[in-house]
């Protein structure tokens, strides 16, 4: 579900989708929420965690491809 | 898909053999943003205006997910934005595919990517044609380089929008799915309101012949509220009721307030005011409007439909109403209200579809959000011929009061506030005047 949902933003993003990206985006991060809520290894989180904020980063510039970039290769493979 | 220097010069060569007109206008534009190569990434790719052109990663695997959009049976097919060429690679491997059109939607990004990379495998397909933006039409099938339809030229931005909200419609019909059956029910809770009710034809030609100002709460309304309490007495006034704060605290009241927005969230447009204040001022809803707004209102009620869907269907049979025209912002229905009502002139006041200095709303307004900062980097040109932030939404409201206007030739519609965006069809209010 989680990575279903991160790709719906990715494909999404990289079409130029940006509603349907953004949605996806705000789920996925909800879903990631309550998944590393749950986790048993600290190591995922303290991973992802610059990724997460790259992310944050390059949405506030409106960077929808770096978003997308960092989801699909650096985001995804570690989930 | 990187170049040697052979490949690259070749590239503007191959443009100016084959489509001079193209290459004059690459020779001719002017750099409006900053343009860098990336090779930090795994792939090498362009940054525009600080954005990636495509991705860093697999720009192969980006263009056939793009390419997607396009059913794999086309023989004509539209590519919005050249970007590095990669997405009309992935469509000219289609043997079935006979005329690919590239439209260029950035002259400084197309003359960057045409400079540092190397296009001449594609751009030598007899197959494509490259086409400027302002002299290109919408067409489908299509796909998009994303970040082109961000830095676009400005004669292409009419282009730009089609693609846009082409792109965005699946999405909205979803939301719109999605939210029919939540309307639905407020809809049928306030049945015995709007039974009890008036009908907002009640107002039809009561304002014949007039100048009538809709109000909106975009940023501009600060600088108009001088000029509405000057003309207040000569004009029908018709606010939304996101408005009603910042007239309020001019002692500015509308003869006519309007919502249609389902939320309850609207019953902080009241927050602060004297609601015994607006007993004489009727307000136009559409059934979908929470109870709770209705119920907090003190001046009259008077109920209106909006789309043509299964939303009122029902109902509208039961109790036949008004019917305004609303595509997605209360602002339509305020417009459509007030020629409706018969005004000879309709002027526009703090309706901006954009955020000017990055702010959402007029100072005091409800949702007052002066911080807010658009990230969808889409721009508009303003009645100063500058850029102003906007976004996708915006820009669909937009285009279709654009539309609503060239509809209704006989009202004469005033724009007032020019670091709004221009709408096409208006003339701005200092003109009007002057003349």
């Amino acid at each position: 579900m989680l990575l279903e949902t991160l790709e719906e933003a990715v494909v999404s993003f990289r079409c130029g989708r940006e509603g349907a990206a953004n949605f996806a985006v705000a789920a996925f991060t909800d879903e990631l929420g309550t998944a590393l809520q749950n986790a048993q290894d600290p190591r995922v989180v303290h991973s992802l965690l610059p990724w997460l904020r790259e992310v944050m980063t390059a949405q506030e510039k409106g960077d929808h491809l770096r978003v997308a970039d960092i989801l699909e290769y650096e985001i995804a493979p570690l989930l | 898909m990187g170049g040697d220097e052979q490949g690259l010069s070749e590239s503007l060569g191959l443009i100016q053999r084959r489509w001079p007109q193209v290459f004059a206008a690459l020779d001719e534009g002017l750099d409006t943003f900053a343009v860098e190569r990336v090779d930090s990434g795994p792939e090498a790719t362009l940054r525009v205006d600080g954005l990636l052109l495509t991705s860093g990663y697999n720009r192969l695997a980006e263009a056939q997910t793009q390419a997607q959009l396009i059913p794999d049976d086309a023989t004509e097919a539209w590519v919005y934005g050249a970007a590095l060429g990669d997405l009309p690679r992935v469509l000219l491997e289609r043997p079935q595919l006979q005329s690919l059109h590239v439209v260029l939607l950035s002259v400084p990004c197309a003359r960057a990517s045409f400079r540092l990379f190397d296009h001449t495998d594609w751009l030598a397909d007899d197959r494509v044609s490259l086409e400027l933006g302002w002299e290109a039409s919408f067409n489908k099938p299509f796909a998009a380089a994303p970040t082109e339809l961000k830095v676009v030229d400005g004669m292409s931005t009419a282009l730009r929008d089609q693609v846009l909200l082409e792109l965005s419609h699946d999405f909205q019909a979803e939301v719109f799915r999605t939210q029919r059956k939540q309307l639905q029910q407020q809809t049928e809770h306030n049945f015995l309101r709007v039974a009890s009710d008036g009908d907002a034809a009640d107002l039809f030609g009561t304002a014949s012949g007039m100048t009538a100002v809709v109000v909106a709460a975009g940023p501009t309304l600060d600088a108009q509220l001088d000029w509405l309490q000057a003309q207040r007495e000569s004009i029908a006034l018709f606010a939304v009721t996101t408005a009603l704060r910042p007239l309020a605290a001019r002692g500015i009241y509308p003869d006519v307030a309007v919502v249609v927005d389902p939320k309850l969230a609207v019953l902080t447009h009241f927050e602060g005011l004297n609601m015994d204040d607006y007993a004489g001022v009727p307000l136009v809803y559409v059934p979908s409007v929470q109870a709770e707004v209705l119920d907090a209102w003190r001046g009259p009620r008077l109920s209106a439909y909006i789309g043509g869907g299964p939303t009122y269907a029902q109902m509208s049979a039961e109790l036949p109403r008004a019917a305004l025209y609303c595509s997605g912002t209360v602002t339509h229905a305020a417009v459509d209200l007030a020629v409706k009502a018969g005004a000879q002139q309709v002027v526009l006041a703090g309706v901006d579809f954009a955020y000017p200095s990055g702010r959402g709303h007029a100072a005091g307004a409800a949702d007052n959000d002066t911080e807010h900062v658009p990230q969808s980097r889409l721009s508009v040109p303003n009645g100063r011929g500058e850029s102003v932030p906007t976004d996708a939404r915006m820009i669909g409201f937009l285009r279709d009061l654009e539309r609503y206007i060239a509809q209704t030739p006989d009202v004469t519609f005033i724009h007032a506030g020019r670091d709004g965006a221009q709408i096409a069809g208006t003339v701005w209010r200092e003109e009007h005047d002057a003349a």
